[in-house]
């Protein structure tokens, strides 16, 4: 009986997972190399030698390296001193370093122009006014302000693997290397570092793929000074043709290159995966590093940190939106409600994109989940052949840029194969739910992957079928690898902006679309207090599910 | 913990519930949908006047670059089913081409309706098979931020004075269809080499004119190609902006209003045209958007060139040339302003 | 050459006290393990001495020297002691070779004397030909190996050993002890052993310091902590005993031995015992009388003293365990295997030796 359920499950889980993923995706490959309904590899000819298209990938490439520098070289020395020194505040500075998740990233490269633009500015103004100049020193539409803005984005990965694998790591190994005759700092050089490589690589790799995939932070700096990248450039060519499908020829050809380029830093980063056993049991204490006088200094530089890249822009969005226009000066007269009171009453948008973007992130996260679940219960506790199959087509989506996604799902469903999702709030849903699959599929496995076999074989002896095993054991076990995956779908689909800019109908407009578009018009403040809004919402959001979460996981098993 | 889970599947249900009879009690109106390019918020504060004076139509509106809206009407299209009700863009060529447009079983996208509001409109600005007709009229001039220059630019050929040089701003043409239409105009006196000496003239572009406005005000540009009506709203509203009206003449676009044939509530979409080319409609639009009326009897805005003297003043356009080169023009702006 | 000594020495984590006041002397060349159950601080005290911790009062002395106190602190790294982890502390990252090679390439030796004392000490342990594979690649045992290894290149001047084979299998555990004895043997080296296990620390060592809550119990050779626990804890936790709440009726002269009445069982013997000469004793003061099962034989009805009936039995191979009841105290014996009753059968017991314990 188990067997043939378990086969129905699995025949039906890798159906879905084909017309969702693999279908959309072969669809756009294949596509890529037509043109005019011969097969020829002129889409990509055109692609390397035109240098509307060589350019935004060779950008792509500049931004994604030097972006994993900075963000790496920020992430493990705050790592490092998080965990391995005694610096004060510990728990205030682990929130506050985390906030950046909060902010969604297109909202923060809106608050760096405002803070850096070249002749208005504020951080700039401040400039011009001491050294009375007509232009501040910064100019954030430029490559380095791409790079400024996604590295400050993007270092809690490094920051968040780097600090885990420090304190996890096995105190003794140092010790034994203190005992041998390092000194501290050989200690580091020969032991720390070494074991930390794993964890440092796989945060570059995160950086890496993020950083070439996202769409708004290049967009909002990039265009007025005609610094496209492989993202950017693929919403132009959408946008140029008028004709609807005659821009997405170049846009797959595009996407293709843009999937490739994830795929490669995908391989190369499992090449170097040595993976070490420096996880301990004990709950000892790696040993901490006592800074002495030197704290004072470090905190001060991490407070001067902390101030330009959390608050200032954080502020700049907030004292932008109470201003009544654009670069007149911070004075109380030129502050007003106006543009809050517009965003909650007038703009008829900002309940529409609320709604749909609660109601987009929520579904995405629950059949994640659900199908997650499923998939990941016959990876990792069935035997069935094929079930690698299901493994590599949930996988594969995780490396693949949002943007190909969308194409691809545009390619799919929009009417050729009988189905048409175009515009409609299903395709951003299946978007979303083949884009982050993997999330879900990731935490149950893992904790799936805890549950030892003794535990469901102890209930099926004792008498429970099959399914009333996998309801009464497995579920409330891995409770909260569920929770978790449910979280890690819903809190970044909340604000996603990458996919839904080029899938997003008239009724179905989502935050980040309506915060991009209000951008784009021009309207800046009236954005910005959509954007104090939304950060705001998210912020209280992120609270309160933490507390349900943290009273459902002590109270499960 | 149970109660906890309980209050949260409560909240969950009751934000499902009272968004549901919204939508239910909104569905007592008639419903229209609007696509534009009309600004946000003047839009919003038209679509309340207009809601005030017709209690039992509900407008909705999408407001986005004219550029955008052809994509989504295209693709519409191709998908057999057109939301909007309405179509307000700035291009008037479009319209010509939205009347060969097939949707379904239908062909052309258009509705025939001659308001009778339209009565006092002049035929410049009305189609003669009367699909649609102008509803206002919005001029692209030269602005520029009145702190930073004493001495602004008096016709197009001055802005390609190297004092001026990086200090240009003007809006994306395949956003903006007034900037096509403004560059259609332009490249008719002036040739494309005026748009190549922009770009060596280190002009940048921004999508919307509502961005040209905004940076020329903040002082992030000095001058550049910008439509009328903003420039006056943010003047009135204390930003340092001002505008001419170029010597060698503006560039006057009639920005037109048409129903859609498959609209489901015709009748609620010609109260909507109705009120718009209406005295009432046009004196709204004066009042909270800062355009000029179509009516050649509505007052201006202050210090605005009446209709009249606005039709004598402008630089003619060709619609002609600009339906048949739409895609040549916006390539060629793309291809000299926008690579990089 | 490797002489330690601990004056005073506590060390107290926020407000608990992991070290409390522990003085002690290991002489030059001897094995001396720390001997108690978790948590009683002998890990702790290892650890001050090696340097990993820093004491919060009291004095650690090398050959006269002195390394730790509240005011000063020779970091580990300058000591020169070689230590061995109770999971190895292998660096996963280097090949067996470089392991054991990197504490002379702190000391910038040359790289052919590196080879040359890597492989040599290599053999020693018994790990030739392994130097070029990985810590993954080895069993626990193997790992052990390399990690003593790496602490005797340096030529320490004392071995310190925490809990170094509580991760390896009973057969392995034998094998390895006798290894270490061997190289100590050998070497001569000071060795400090710290283990909960009480049957490795008597086979290892030449003095064996008993700790319980962070204080010494008792210092002592094997014979003596068995045959002579200064306490119930020592008593307790070496060997087996049965502890029983009696009297001291009589007191023998000089005060080593004499006779106790079993509380609560005045119709009974008295029994004969022996007093430690580290208890003070009064006449008719109350106590408690240890006695090992080993040191209580069975006989008939009426050749003992106490008449019992067996109420439980248990073969285990070289010895049989017997359970009776004396009132409600339940006693343990063990007899050899030729001793064989039934259960219900009534006997008598005889004492041989008993110890007298005050609180």
């Amino acid at each position: 009986m188990k067997i043939n359920i378990q086969r129905i499950i699995f025949i039906l889980a890798i159906g879905i997972m084909i017309i969702l993923i693999a279908f959309p995706l072969a669809l756009l490959f294949y596509k890529s190399f037509l043109k005019e309904n011969t097969l020829s590899l002129v889409n990509y000819i055109d692609v390397f030698s035109e240098k509307n298209n060589y350019l935004p990938f060779l950008n792509t490439l500049k931004i994604g390296a030097l972006t994993v520098i900075f963000a790496t070289a920020i992430g493990v020395i705050l790592a490092w001193l998080v965990a391995r020194t005694d610096i004060p505040f510990k728990g205030f500075l682990d929130t506050l370093l985390l906030v950046p998740y909060m902010i969604p990233p297109f909202i923060g490269a809106i608050a760096w122009t405002q803070l850096l633009s070249p002749r208005v500015g504020y951080i700039n103004k401040i400039f011009m006014k001491i050294f009375d100049t007509s232009q501040g020193p910064f100019n954030i539409y430029s490559l380095m302000g791409i790079i400024w803005v996604m590295a400050l984005y993007n270092y809690p990965f490094v920051f968040i693997t780097v600090r885990g694998a420090l304190e996890r790591m096995d105190p003794s190994l140092e010790e034994a290397a203190r005992i041998s005759g390092a000194g501290r700092f050989e200690v580091m050089k020969d032991i720390t570092l070494p074991l930390v490589v794993p964890a440092i690589v796989s945060g570059m790799l995160l950086v890496f793929v993020f950083t070439i995939a996202n769409f708004g932070i290049p967009a909002i700096i990039g265009m007025r000074s005609r610094i496209y990248v492989l993202t950017t450039q693929i919403y132009r060519y959408l946008r140029m043709y008028t004709g609807g499908f005659a821009g997405v020829r170049l846009a797959a050809a595009l996407s293709t290159l843009l999937m490739c380029v994830a795929g490669m830093a995908v391989f190369a980063s499992n090449l170097s995966k040595k993976k070490y056993a420096i996880i301990v049991g004990k709950s000892v204490r790696p040993g901490i590093i006592e800074l002495g006088n030197w704290k004072y200094l470090i905190l001060a530089i991490l407070s001067v940190f902390i101030l330009i890249t959390l608050i200032a822009p954080l502020a700049s969005i907030f004292i932008t939106s109470f201003l009544k226009a654009w670069g007149i000066p911070v004075k109380l007269e030129n502050l007003s409600l106006k543009n809050y009171s517009y965003i909650l009453f007038g703009y008829d948008y900002t309940k529409i994109a609320i709604k749909n973007s609660f109601l987009l992130a929520f579904s995405a996260a629950i059949i994640t989940t659900i199908i997650g679940s499923i998939i990941a219960y016959i990876s990792v506790k069935t035997e069935i052949k094929g079930r690698k199959i299901l493994d590599f087509l949930t996988t594969l989506p995780y490396s693949i840029p949002g943007t190909v996604v969308a194409i691809a799902m545009i390619l799919a469903w929009s009417g050729q194969f009988g189905v048409k999702l175009y515009y409609t709030f299903w395709i951003i849903l299946v978007a979303y739910i083949a884009r982050y699959m993997f999330f879900a599929f990731r935490n149950v496995s893992a904790s799936l992957e805890q549950i030892h076999s003794s535990l469901e074989e102890a209930a099926r002896v004792s008498g429970a079928t099959w399914l009333q095993n996998f309801r009464d054991i497995v579920i409330p076990l891995i409770r909260p690898g569920l929770v978790a995956s449910f979280l890690l779908v819903f809190m970044p689909t909340l604000r996603e902006l990458t996919i839904s800019i080029l899938l997003v109908g008239p009724r179905t407009i989502t935050i980040g679309t309506a915060v991009y578009n209000l951008q784009e018009e021009g309207l800046y403040q009236i954005t910005a207090a959509l954007s104090g809004l939304i950060i705001v919402i998210l912020f209280i959001g992120n609270y309160l599910v933490r507390k349900v979460i943290n009273i459902k996981t002590t109270n499960s098993i | 913990m149970k109660v906890k889970r309980l209050f949260v599947m409560g909240l969950v249900v009751m934000f499902l519930l009272v968004s549901f009879t919204q939508s239910l009690f909104a569905q007592q109106k008639e419903k229209i949908l609007l696509y534009t390019s009309v600004p946000t918020n003047i839009m919003s504060a038209i679509e309340e006047e207009f809601e005030k004076e017709n209690p039992d139509v509900d407008l909705e509106f999408v407001r986005a670059g004219t550029g955008q809206i052809k994509t989504r009407i295209t693709t519409e299209c191709e998908t057999g089913r057109v939301e909007a009700d309405l179509i307000w863009v700035a291009e008037f060529s479009y319209y010509e081409d939205l009347k060969e447009l097939t949707v379904g079983d239908t062909k052309g996208l258009l509705l025939r309706y001659e308001s009778p509001k339209a009565e006092g409109i002049p035929t410049s600005l009305k189609d003669p098979e009367g699909y649609y007709c102008g509803a206002r009229m919005i001029n692209e001039v030269i602005a520029y931020n009145t702190n930073l220059v004493s001495d602004p630019p008096r016709t197009w050929k001055d802005l390609l004075n190297p004092k001026w040089k990086d200090q240009i701003v003007l809006a994306d043409v395949s956003y903006s269809g007034a900037a096509l239409v403004a560059m259609g105009a332009l490249t008719e006196k002036y040739g494309i080499e005026y748009y190549q000496k922009l770009r060596e003239n280190g002009a940048v572009v921004l999508e919307a004119h509502g961005g040209v406005t905004q940076s020329i005000a903040a002082g992030e540009y000095k001058v550049g190609m910008n439509l009328d009506y903003m420039i006056r709203q943010q003047k009135e509203a204390g930003s340092p902006i001002n505008l001419i009206y170029p010597e060698d003449g503006a560039i006057a676009i009639p920005s037109p209003i048409a129903i859609v044939a498959t609209t489901k509530n015709p009748d609620a979409a010609k109260k909507f045209v109705d009120y718009i080319l209406s005295v009432n409609g046009q004196l709204a639009q004066v009042k909270l958007g800062s355009t000029i009326p179509v009516r050649p009897e509505i007052v201006p805005p202050l210090g605005a060139p009446s209709l009249n003297q606005l039709l004598e003043k402008s630089l003619p356009v060709d619609y002609e040339y600009i339906r048949n080169n739409a895609g040549n023009l916006t390539s060629q702006f793309t291809e000299i302003l926008l690579a990089p | 050459m490797g002489n330690i000594v601990l004056k005073g020495l506590s060390k107290k984590f926020g407000n608990v006290i992991a070290v409390n006041n522990v003085n002690t002397e290991i002489k030059d060349g001897e094995i001396v393990s720390f001997l108690g159950p978790s948590g009683c601080g002998k890990t702790t005290t290892l650890r001050i001495i090696a340097g990993l911790e820093r004491p919060t009062d009291g004095k650690v002395y090398i050959d006269d020297k002195l390394v730790s106190s509240k005011e000063c602190f020779i970091p580990p790294e300058k000591r020169n002691l070689g230590m061995v982890f109770q999971n190895y502390a292998i660096w996963p990252h280097m090949t067996v070779f470089h392991n054991v090679a990197y504490p002379l390439k702190l000391k910038k030796v040359s790289k052919r004397e590196i080879k040359d004392k890597v492989i040599r000490i290599l053999e020693m342990v018994g790990m030739k030909g392994f130097e070029e594979r990985y810590p993954e690649q080895l069993s626990g045992g193997q790992q052990q190996r390399v990690a003593l290894a790496r602490a005797m290149i340096m030529n320490p001047i004392a071995m310190l050993f925490d809990e170094p084979l509580s991760n390896l299998d009973a057969k392995l555990r034998e094998r390895m002890r006798f290894e270490i004895m061997d190289l100590h043997k050998k070497t001569g080296i000071t060795v400090i052993y710290v283990t909960h296990d009480q049957a490795e620390a008597m086979v290892l060592s030449d003095q064996i310091v008993v700790m319980n809550q962070g204080s010494i119990q008792q210092i002592g050779t094997a014979i003596q902590i068995y045959c002579e626990p200064v306490n119930k804890f020592v008593a307790d936790f070496i060997g087996i005993a049965n502890f029983i709440e009696c009297k001291l009726v009589e007191l023998g002269k000089d005060n080593h031995s004499g006779k106790v009445q079993i509380l609560g069982e005045s119709g009974k013997n008295p029994i004969e015992c022996l007093i430690p000469l580290s208890q003070k004793v009064t006449l008719d003061q109350e106590g408690t009388i240890f006695i090992r099962p080993e040191d209580i034989t069975l006989l008939p009805i009426d050749k003992g003293e106490h008449v019992v009936q067996i109420e439980r039995k248990a073969f285990l191979g070289s010895i049989i365990d017997y359970r009776i009841k004396v009132g409600k105290k339940e006693w343990r014996i063990e007899t050899n295997p030729g001793v064989n009753l039934d259960v219900g059968e009534k006997v008598s017991l005889h004492v041989k030796k008993a110890v007298f314990l005050t609180k």
